[in-house]
């Protein structure tokens, strides 16, 4: 029976050519799609689930509130923290702590006694616990005492394989930045870094006991302040985070009450955050070490992937059941041989599971042949291994019996249930039963339509927006350039003189943070009268004289920094004022205090320059100040050339005869502050990709079900023209119910995609007004559309003979 | 074999009740071959897809081979039909996507069958319907004699004690039409009752019995003589 009913279904699919087009066409993009999307979530699950016990860890972040206010939060801690805790609480087996050095000076790295040295990210110091907290594979060394020592070092075996070809890493030794600071490591341990997705992921690491920055942490006793060290700490087996958690107020109360009063924090609050859920789970947390996903854009992907598939199985379902006719005559025959409505049924499921089995096995062919372009779309860097395990395999078979469930169940129980005298009579009558349906389904297509054209063109609007957004500062044709190490800072003179000579550089001035950069340093600032209950967080940023000038960020008031300024001079913006409530014409000379401990700094205002965008458009613009910086990061070269290899290729000269061992280092502002906005530029160029497909088989769909409507309505069309009837009102007479359909569509989708794409630009602090245009244009698109797939068909029937139609009756 | 009692069958619209059937009492014995005759819309139709238990009866009974059947759900109906009646429809009603072979094996099929069986039988019923050369042939590839033959030999597979005949010869010429009623009298020679509708009345001929309805009534029923096979 079951070889019968296979044979049919082939048969039934090779002989409707347009359906089967249409419905493999449509099933095979939605499973192509959602296999995409699966492989791009599942890229994005299993961060640190590889660490042993790795529920059992957790990362401290914190939360400091001033005024009643959350004021600032981190995914770092003060220094002491960490271990204070594992002191504190026996449930906690093991601390480590982790700083991200790329922030605070350059990390340029190079193998003893070779020319070659690189700049690396994600270079950390790190304590000698780290690997007893976090679970790497070593290939060389010994990871129990690797980082026990001061000036250790283990690398990823990607980067020994760099600096040191072939030849075992082990025991090397390697300068650590340059000039007075520049240090000499030992090599103590090499990792596998293929080893599994983290959100550390590091290059590599420096013990904690390494003179400098390490030595600092180590010695830092505050728990106020100086939030920006990532600490980690590992519960015992069975021990309750969540217990834990609620003892944290208590913790910080003991321990850093004084310290806290003396920042001027109200509170200050710990969080646990697991670290698996780091990766999806902290979107909204500021200062993550390392870049992370949202849950969110997984979700709404997966949405996008499961509305593309369901826009195939509507189709399926129309097409189906429009086509019933044309199976009737088959379904009475076999109910009058003896076939049961069950064993009908199992034959029609059977016929739409055969399908999605099909589609299943092209989608994985051709999945595999977009992925070059899939990585592009998604900046992945997915192979067809990702596609070919068990997960994603089951998942996909599930979906394809899923869909062939879906989308055969209703048709399976229409089709079953014709009856076979009527069937055997005339299969024209079976249609009125489930047209309502049908409508229903036609009008969802259409939701789904206009809902995403709208959501797409908003996105695309939003990206245009925060692309074309005056930032405060012209970040065209800027360049920066990494200075990298005291060396160089120090030839900043110098350098800037040359530069100046190259054709085709117009200024030239230093800075600590490139725009876009995040600004991990800050300030508590109050006015004289004030003290330090009072303190507002003002971002720092060290710049040279000019710097405004180079970005054209135009000063309010005031002046720029002079030869004799020092750093007690200061430059603010206007969110600064705000924050104090200054008034511009006052701004100039007034004081602005800073306490550490029992001293006090005053800094005077020497100029007030506009609000630009130093962070992100998403964030409002925070109060900054700037002050007078001798070993700034970055050399910034404002530019105007049309050949700019040529450029690029005179400033690496003059560099390299100026500054050694350093690499000439540079990146362009605009690209820079792009990255920015790189998830939504991602998830953008997802969506719209997406949506031309769903909007592509729903086009289809239409066209399929208006040519079995015109089908079915031919005798009718042959009645009417040969009562006289016009080809325009023919015309009329078939699309009329269509264009009906978009109406009830239009008034459906529009509030469901205000609603939607409202939540998304409340992401956005800056973004565009949802304008009634675009509501209008996705409702005409789905009109347009709808016109030229039922108009072609339409006319084509209405221009046929009816003298045919009427005889085939 | 078929006794039916006072059978009514009416069709209802939103304002209109037609009854198609009205008071019917119709008995048929085993071996019989019993052609029903009639104007267009007279209840022929309605009453052969009654007795086919394709559709129910509005009132009354109707017992066949002494099982009342009136009231029976479609699953049951199924069940009964099943290797009992087989059907021969003027349009064939042959399955365009199955082969002549295939068309022939669909009811064995949901007899449930073994292959080995079924290609035995399926075989013997073309070879004897002169059909068999044609068996991997799709219906459209067929002349319609020819089909009316498949479907003949599709209703007689399961060896059915009942054949019921919606004019089986409204779709052809005489002479293919002569050959397939030459076909019937043969299997009713062996014993298999017959009820026939049919505008023809030199098919009737061919029944034992025939039977006029008029407006859903039995207005009269006539005796025939044994008619011998014309060849």
């Amino acid at each position: 029976m079951f070889k019968n009913q296979l044979k049919v279904a082939w048969r039934a699919i090779t002989k409707n050519k347009l359906q089967t087009f249409i419905n493999l066409f449509g099933l095979t993009l939605g499973t192509v799609s959602c296999l995409a999307i699966l492989l791009y979530v599942f890229a994005q699950l299993g961060y640190d689930e590889h660490h042993e016990n790795a529920a059992s860890i957790h990362r401290v972040e914190t939360i400091i509130e001033r005024d009643g206010k959350e004021n600032f939060d981190t995914g770092a801690a003060s220094p002491p923290i960490a271990f204070a805790l594992k002191e504190d609480f026996p449930e906690i087996e093991e601390a480590t702590r982790v700083v991200l050095t790329d922030v605070f000076y350059s990390n340029l790295i190079s193998a003893a006694g070779s020319e070659d040295s690189y700049y690396e990210p994600r270079a950390y110091i790190a304590d000698a616990t780290f690997f007893n907290v976090f679970s790497y594979t070593f290939l060389e060394g010994n990871k129990e005492i690797a980082l026990n020592e001061p000036n250790a070092l283990v690398l990823s075996s990607y980067l020994a394989k760099k600096m040191f070809g072939k030849e075992n890493a082990l025991g090397k030794a390697v300068i650590w930045g340059s000039g007075e600071n520049s240090q000499t490591l030992t090599v103590k341990g090499v990792f596998d870094e293929t080893n599994e997705k983290s959100h550390l992921n590091p290059n590599y690491i420096v013990s904690m006991s390494t003179p400098g920055m390490g030595t600092f942490v180590q010695n830092f006793q505050n728990f106020a302040t100086n939030n920006f060290v990532y600490s980690y700490v590992k519960l015992v087996p069975n021990g309750n985070a969540q217990k834990l958690q609620q003892k944290l107020p208590g913790f910080i109360q003991d321990r850093g009450a004084k310290d806290l009063s003396n920042a001027g924090m109200d509170s200050k609050i710990l969080q646990l955050k697991k670290v698996s859920d780091i990766h999806l789970y902290s979107a909204g947390r500021k200062n993550q070490i390392h870049e992370v996903s949202n849950v969110k854009y997984l979700y709404f992907l997966l949405t996008l992937a499961f509305i593309i598939q369901l826009v195939a199985c509507v189709n399926f379902i129309n097409l189906s059941t429009a086509s019933a006719s044309k199976r009737a005559k088959e379904i009475g025959v076999r109910k009058v041989v003896g076939a049961g409505k069950k064993s009908l049924m199992w034959q029609f499921l059977g016929e739409s599971l055969l399908l999605s089995v099909f589609t299943i096995v092209l989608s994985v062919p051709i999945t595999i042949l977009l992925l070059p372009l899939l990585n592009k779309l998604t900046q992945a860097s997915l192979t067809y291994q990702d596609l070919l395990n068990w997960e994603i395999g089951g998942l996909v078979l599930g979906l394809g019996v899923l869909t062939g469930l879906v989308a055969g169940i209703y048709p399976a129980i229409i089709l079953s249930s014709i009856k076979p005298i009527k069937a055997l009579k005339s299969g024209a009558i079976l249609q009125s039963n489930n047209g309502g349906f049908r409508k229903v389904l036609v009008i969802f297509q259409f939701v789904v339509s206009i809902s995403l054209v709208v959501t797409v063109i908003i996105i695309t609007q939003q990206f245009r927006f925060t692309q074309s957004k005056n930032l405060g500062f012209k970040k065209d044709n800027l360049l920066a350039l990494r200075i990298g190490t005291d060396a160089a800072s120090s030839k900043f003179e110098s350098l800037k003189t040359l530069f100046l000579n190259i054709p085709g550089v117009l200024n030239v001035s230093s800075g600590n943070y490139a725009p876009s950069e995040i600004v991990l340093s800050d300030n508590g600032f109050y006015l004289p009268g004030g003290n330090r209950e009072s303190t507002t967080i003002v971002k720092r940023n060290g710049v040279s004289d000019g710097y405004f000038k180079t970005m054209n960020i135009p000063f309010i008031t005031g002046r720029d920094f002079t030869a004799v300024d020092t750093t007690g001079q200061i430059i603010v913006n206007q969110a600064t004022l705000k924050a104090f409530n200054i008034n511009e014409k006052n701004a100039l000379s007034s004081i602005l205090i800073q306490s550490y401990g029992d001293e006090t700094y005053e800094n005077e205002i020497i100029g007030v320059v506009k609000d630009y965008h130093f962070a992100s458009l998403k964030e409002k613009i925070a109060p900054l100040f700037v002050h007078k910086e001798n070993s700034p990061n970055w050399l910034f070269l404002k530019t105007e050339t049309k050949n700019y290899s040529q450029l690029l290729a005179s400033l690496e000269q003059q560099w390299k005869s100026h500054v050694k061992n350093v690499p000439f280092d540079y990146v362009f502002v605009d690209k820079e502050v792009e990255k920015l906005y790189d998830e939504e530029k991602r998830l953008g160029q997802i969506s719209i990709v997406f949506t031309i497909l769903a909007i592509l088989i729903s086009c289809l769909g239409l066209f399929g079900l208006v040519s079995y409507v015109a089908e079915q309505k031919k005798k009718e069309i042959g009645i009417r023209k040969v009562l006289g009837a016009s080809i325009n009102s023919i015309v009329q007479l078939l699309t009329k119910d269509f264009i009906k359909l978009v109406l009830v569509a239009f008034v459906i989708a529009s509030p469901i995609a205000y609603f939607f794409i409202q939540r998304w630009l409340e992401g956005f602090t800056y973004r565009v007004a949802i304008k009634l245009w675009v509501f209008l244009l996705a409702g005409g698109f789905a009109l347009f559309i709808t016109l030229i797939t039922v108009g072609f068909q339409s006319i084509k029937s209405a221009i046929a003979n009816p003298v045919k139609s009427l005889r085939t009756e | 074999m078929i006794q039916i009692q006072n059978l009514k069958k009416s069709f209802r619209t939103e304002e209109v009740e037609t009854l198609a059937l009205n008071n019917v009492n119709l008995n048929i014995k085993e071996g019989e071959f019993v052609a029903i005759m009639g104007p267009s819309g007279c209840g022929k139709s309605t009453l052969l897809n009654i007795v086919g238990m394709l559709d129910n009866p509005t009132e009354g009974s109707y017992k066949f081979a002494s099982h009342e059947v009136a009231g029976l759900k479609e699953s049951q109906r199924t069940q009964l039909r099943k290797g009992n009646l087989g059907f021969v429809f003027q349009s064939f009603n042959l399955i365009d996507e199955l082969t002549v072979y295939e068309n022939v094996e669909l009811p064995l099929i949901y007899l449930k069958m073994k292959k080995t069986e079924r290609r035995e039988r399926v075989m013997k019923v073309l070879e004897r319907m002169k059909i068999a050369h044609r068996e991997k042939h799709f219906p459209q590839q067929l002349s319609g004699g020819q089909q009316q033959r498949v479907a003949i030999s599709r209703a007689v597979v399961t060896k059915p004690k009942l054949i019921l005949a919606d004019e089986p010869t409204g779709n052809l010429d005489s002479k293919n039409g002569i050959e397939v009623m030459n076909l019937l009298t043969e299997l009713n020679q062996e014993n298999t009752t017959i009820v026939m509708v049919t505008h023809s009345d030199r098919d009737s001929h061919y029944a034992h019995r025939v039977v006029n309805l008029f407006d859903g009534q039995i207005v009269t029923e006539s005796q025939n003589k044994p008619f011998e096979a014309q060849v």
